[in-house]
């Protein structure tokens, strides 16, 4: 287990590499000048030779690669070409809030789907599975900005019950947080639960035709143990390669969520950037995504292992 | 599977209360075409330390039988309708879920076709077995785990106490099986079903598992179901045997008996079908003409008389009932008394 962890994780780092070459030659394929975009359409031709000066522009492509990635190894990715501050800290400023988001959000959609894809799954069929089934049909093709924008004015501007913008510290109010949390994380992961239900009773619905499920029935285990432990470990694999998915699909979806609540993450922060050419910024934030993205896939890889032992074979 | 000598052997006294004694049992299934009937008044008994081997193709009712007493009928599609099983005196049907759950691997057991499907492949060998040993014996983990390795040895698995901890991909066929059935016995039941449990099987490795369900069921004083489509196999283990054909038992008999002289039409074709070592005295199998009709579909009559080399017009309109020849037998053919066979289809 603990080879297969490390073999996967080395397979993780040449890919990683060439995420960073792709993310720096976003330098080379955005249009535009920066010392242009800096300076301003007045600005003179020495201000401008200045700028690229100090911005190393005019070193060549591979010395600014290097010198680019030696920082990022180090957490730093340099600063803003607007406000001189350091992109890493105003990234680390923004991170809870994205990741508040986000966790909050994949939650309520665990919550919603397990339970929803068990039930639908184990009693297909039914009434129960019509209306879960149709019910996250519809989950999936709600849009989250109209959903949220429907949830802000239900709970927060025609009824007082919930905050519709801002953000607060879990250190300072967990409470607080919990509630300005609620309705942006309910439009972001309301759609994630639907595609999770219903992949989720699919595979219930096959892992329960199978031979050892009639097995364990056969040995005398009492339903729950049959469901929870026999069902739910094989139902569960493509169970997680949908939610390892989602994971980016979630983050993503943030830049829409973020821009509706006025929450200010990293979503927020990357869409001004892209606006403004704010090359390290949007540089950094694409990096960071692709990092998600490839610790998710490993986590999912990994857990591929220990839900079926088969595939711990080479 | 060749034909060898039918075992000699008498069941054992009757006058004990049998084991399992099932009477009357009606199950239907919900097919497309509606409820159709799959078991036709099924009615057996089987004796401690006996083995009764339930013959027929697919399609005959024979796994449906078993897994009625089970208590393993896919809910929603197969239903009990009417009859009774009782087991050890308890009578199963109508009892709640919860107490099928109890008897289920205590009091009786059961093998299946497939061991590459029936275990889970997400758990060791050793942790199936020993949960089940845990949910009939209240046994602690350690006890469990110890029993577990306990009874892989006995069925013959080499270096029980490490293979204990091997997930089933890491056995090979034969293997997982002989898993199955240390699994099945692990909690001692006084009855084991095995459907069909050398059929996946290559031929080297099922003369192996059956002489060891042989071999246990002697050892354990249990008695045991065998259903198979493979007459071959009755031969080797079983002490009687009943022969069905779409849903209706259509013979009883000792297996010496059967196989000297078959008393049914579909009994004789199934035993002129199978291969010989022998002489070969004609150049190809034979072989009964047609396959089972659909449950839905059923002939008028005698249900086997479409394809019966001895059908008369009788045959399709009167209903065939099962009749007591003798102690040990009964046939359910019209032309019981009129019929001489065992050579195939030669009157």
């Amino acid at each position: 287990m603990v080879k297969l962890v490390l073999r996967r994780l080395s397979g993780a780092i040449p890919l990683l590499f060439i995420i960073s070459i792709i993310t720096f030659s976003l330098v080379l394929m955005i249009p535009g000048d920066p010392a242009l975009t800096i300076a301003g359409d007045s600005a003179s031709e020495q201000t401008l030779a200045a700028i690229r000066e100090r911005l190393g522009e005019n070193d060549p492509i591979l010395t600014r690669y290097f010198a680019w990635i030696g920082d990022v190894l180090w957490l730093d990715f340099g600063s803003s070409l607007f406000s001189e501050t350091s992109v890493t800290s105003a990234i680390w400023q923004r991170l809870p809030v994205t990741l508040s988001l986000a966790v909050v959000a994949l939650v309520i959609s665990l919550l919603i789907s397990l339970p929803a894809g068990l039930i639908a799954g184990l009693n297909s069929g039914t009434i129960f599975d019509r209306l879960l089934t149709i019910g996250a049909s519809m989950g999936v093709a709600i849009p989250s900005f109209w959903l949220g924008l429907l949830l802000s004015v239900v709970f927060a501007v025609n009824n007082d019950w919930l905050p519709a913008i801002g953000y607060v510290s879990i250190a300072e109010s967990p409470v607080e947080w919990f509630k300005h949390m609620l309705l942006p994380a309910f439009s972001l992961g309301l759609a994630s639960s639907a595609t999770l239900t219903r992949q989720l009773r699919s595979s219930v619905i096959t892992t329960m035709q199978q031979d050892y499920i009639r097995t364990a029935r056969a040995k005398g285990l009492r339903g729950r143990k049959v469901v929870f432990k026999h069902l739910l470990k094989n139902a569960s694999v493509p169970a997680v390669t949908s939610l390892g998915l989602q994971i980016p699909i979630l983050l993503s979806g943030t830049v829409i969520i973020e821009g509706l609540f006025s929450l200010n993450g990293i979503g927020n922060y990357a869409v001004s950037a892209v606006l403004l050419q704010d090359l390290p910024v949007v540089q950094a934030v694409v990096l960071l995504s692709a990092v998600v993205v490839v610790v998710t896939n490993l986590a999912v890889d990994i857990s591929y292992a220990y839900l079926n032992p088969k595939t711990r074979l080479q | 599977m060749t034909m060898s000598e039918p075992r000699t052997g008498s069941p054992a006294d009757t006058s004990a209360p049998p084991l399992l004694e099932v009477d009357g049992l009606m199950v239907d299934f919900n097919t497309d075409q509606g409820w159709a009937n799959i078991v036709d008044n099924a009615t057996f008994r089987l004796d401690r330390g006996t083995t009764l081997g339930l013959v027929g193709e697919s399609g005959s009712g024979k796994s449906v039988t078993s897994l009625a007493v089970m208590g393993l009928l896919p809910k929603s599609v197969g239903r009990v309708r009417s009859g009774s099983i009782r087991l050890d005196g308890t009578e199963l049907t109508g009892l709640s879920e919860r107490r099928m759950e109890d008897i289920r691997g205590d009091t009786m057991a059961m093998i299946f076709q497939e061991p590459a499907t029936s275990l889970n492949p997400a758990f060791t060998v050793g942790d199936q077995i020993a949960e089940m040993v845990r949910r009939h014996r209240g046994v602690n983990r350690r006890l469990a785990w110890d029993r577990a390795i306990e009874v892989l040895g006995e069925v013959g698995i080499p270096n029980a106490r490490s293979r204990a901890k091997a997930y089933p991909h890491e056995f090979s066929g034969g293997m997982r099986q002989r898993v199955m059935i240390a699994m099945a016995i692990s909690c001692e039941p006084r009855l084991l079903i095995a459907d069909e449990p050398t059929t996946a099987l290559d031929v080297t490795i099922q003369a192996q598992v059956l002489a060891l369900l042989d071999r246990l069921v002697r050892d354990h004083d249990m008695a045991m179901l065998l259903i198979t489509h493979d007459l071959g196999v009755i031969a080797q283990v079983s002490d009687e045997a009943l022969v069905m054909y779409a849903g209706q038992i259509v013979e009883r008999a000792l297996v010496s008996e059967l196989y000297q002289l078959p008393r049914h039409p579909y009994s004789e074709g199934l035993l002129v079908s199978m291969p010989q070592i022998a002489p070969r005295t004609s150049a190809r199998l034979a072989s009964i003409p047609g396959s089972p009709p659909m449950p839905w579909q059923q002939p008028s009559g005698c249900r086997f008389h479409p394809r019966c080399p001895y059908a008369l017009e009788r045959c399709r309109h009167d209903e065939a009932i099962l009749v007591q020849l003798s102690e040990t037998r009964s046939s359910r053919c019209l032309r019981v008394d009129e019929l001489d066979l065992g050579r195939g289809g030669n009157e």
